[in-house]
């Protein structure tokens, strides 16, 4: 150490310091002691300190260095034993009590997130019972909508039911025929009915024309087939009755063949309605009826 | 001079030793520690200021540990060991700040 020399200045030397050789003061007794707390003293120059503390580094064998050495020792050893202590941590070096708190703590914490799980899983289950009732009414719309579609004929249709191959060369069919043809059809169950290359739904109109018999709009000519999906032993039955459907036909001088099929695709599509004068009365509901007769 | 080698031993000793630490001190090490710390301080104060005595060392240094383990074991059976621990780390940290401080006034004159 290289502190500046003391000038021989007025600094004054704390009276005790000033005393006998370095590092001997054994009268010196409590002043030794480590808890001291009288002010701080006068700094001694810099020659006595460096003398004072080669004097201790000075290794003597007495008996009181030797035990201080043993103690530095002890002190040596304890402070790496409890930094690797400490350094291995963990839940052994806890505390009884700080044990008992983070058991506690892991508890309740524990509780707390039971409480939110439960909380989440209701939320769950409302979600999953929401998303089934909109799946539900998606799907009840859409059959709603496929119902729609079928009846209004714009969508083609496939299922079992039954074809009617009609030949009819002389052209003896009439329309009156070809549409009371479709209305037996219908009161058989028929779901979807087409004739030629004509979807025939509600509004469809027949029409005897100078060529032939035209449906809605399309003229059918011999030979043409009257398809219906609907359930095809009914339907055969129906078209079968002695006096019904296939006798008329006949009659009229037309070769009919009448096939069950398990599946009839009807291809054919009535155009889009357009939208029309009438709309449905939201207000009138049950009293609609009644009360037209009233005004009547 | 044995102090600083004794330090170094004891010091080598652990590290070697690798030794754990008995469940039945385990809360009163790291107090008796920073205690002796403190005497070590001290003692480092007295050597500097020319009143150094070993057997006051001595003394000092087993009192102070003997005293502050007695004083964490005392705050256990009280049933505030953690607080008691940490005023007897809190007055000691002062003691060594204040020797450490007496220290460097006399190495750096400052």
């Amino acid at each position: 150490m290289s502190a500046p020399e003391e000038g021989p200045g007025p600094r004054p030397e704390h009276g005790r310091h000033a005393g006998p050789g370095p590092g001997e003061d054994p009268v010196g007794g409590p002043a030794g002691e480590p808890d001291r707390d009288q002010g701080p003293p006068a700094p001694p120059s810099a020659r006595l300190v460096r003398r004072r503390l080669a004097s201790a580094l000075r290794p003597r064998a007495t008996r009181g260095q030797v035990l201080a050495g043993l103690l530095c020792a002890a002190l040596g050893f304890a402070l790496v034993v409890q930094l690797q202590a400490t350094q291995e941590s963990g839940l052994a070096q806890l505390r009884e009590a700080d044990l008992v708190r983070a058991v506690d703590d892991l508890g309740e914490q524990r509780q707390r997130l039971q409480g939110e799980l439960t909380e989440l899983r209701d939320t769950q289950r409302s979600l999953q019972a929401e998303g089934d009732q909109r799946a539900e009414a998606l799907r009840s719309q859409q059959a709603a909508e496929d119902a729609q579609r079928l009846l209004a004929g714009t969508a083609p249709a496939v299922g079992p039911g039954v074809t009617v191959s009609v030949v009819d060369p002389d052209g003896g069919v009439s329309a009156v025929r070809l549409l009371g043809t479709v209305q037996e059809l219908r009161d058989a169950g028929a779901e979807v009915l087409s004739v030629g290359d004509a979807r025939v739904v509600a509004r469809t109109d027949f029409t005897d024309t100078a060529r032939g018999v035209e449906v809605g709009g399309t003229l059918v000519t011999s030979p043409f087939t009257i398809r219906a999906i609907g359930d095809p032993v009914r339907l055969e039955a129906t078209i079968g009755i002695p006096g019904g459907v296939l006798d008329l036909l006949e009659s009229e001088g037309a070769t009919v063949l009448v096939q069950r099929r398990d599946e009839v695709r009807i291809t054919a599509t009535a155009p889009e309605p357009a939208p029309g004068l009438a709309r449905p009365d939201d207000e009138a509901g049950d009293e609609g009826s009644s009360g037209d007769a009233g005004d009547g | 001079m044995i102090a600083v080698l004794g330090l170094v031993v004891g010091v080598v000793l652990g590290l070697v030793l690798q030794p754990t630490v008995p469940s039945l001190v385990q809360p009163y090490l790291p107090i008796a520690v920073v205690a002796a710390l403190d005497a070590v301080f001290g003692g480092l104060r007295a050597v500097l200021d020319g009143v150094f005595d070993d057997r006051v060392f001595v003394v000092s240094f087993l009192s102070n540990v003997v005293v502050a383990a007695l004083v964490v074991y005392l705050g256990d059976q009280l049933g505030v060991g953690a607080q008691l621990s940490t005023g007897v780390v809190v007055v000691l940290g002062i003691r060594i700040f204040s020797n450490a401080a007496a220290i460097r006034r006399h190495l750096f004159r400052a």
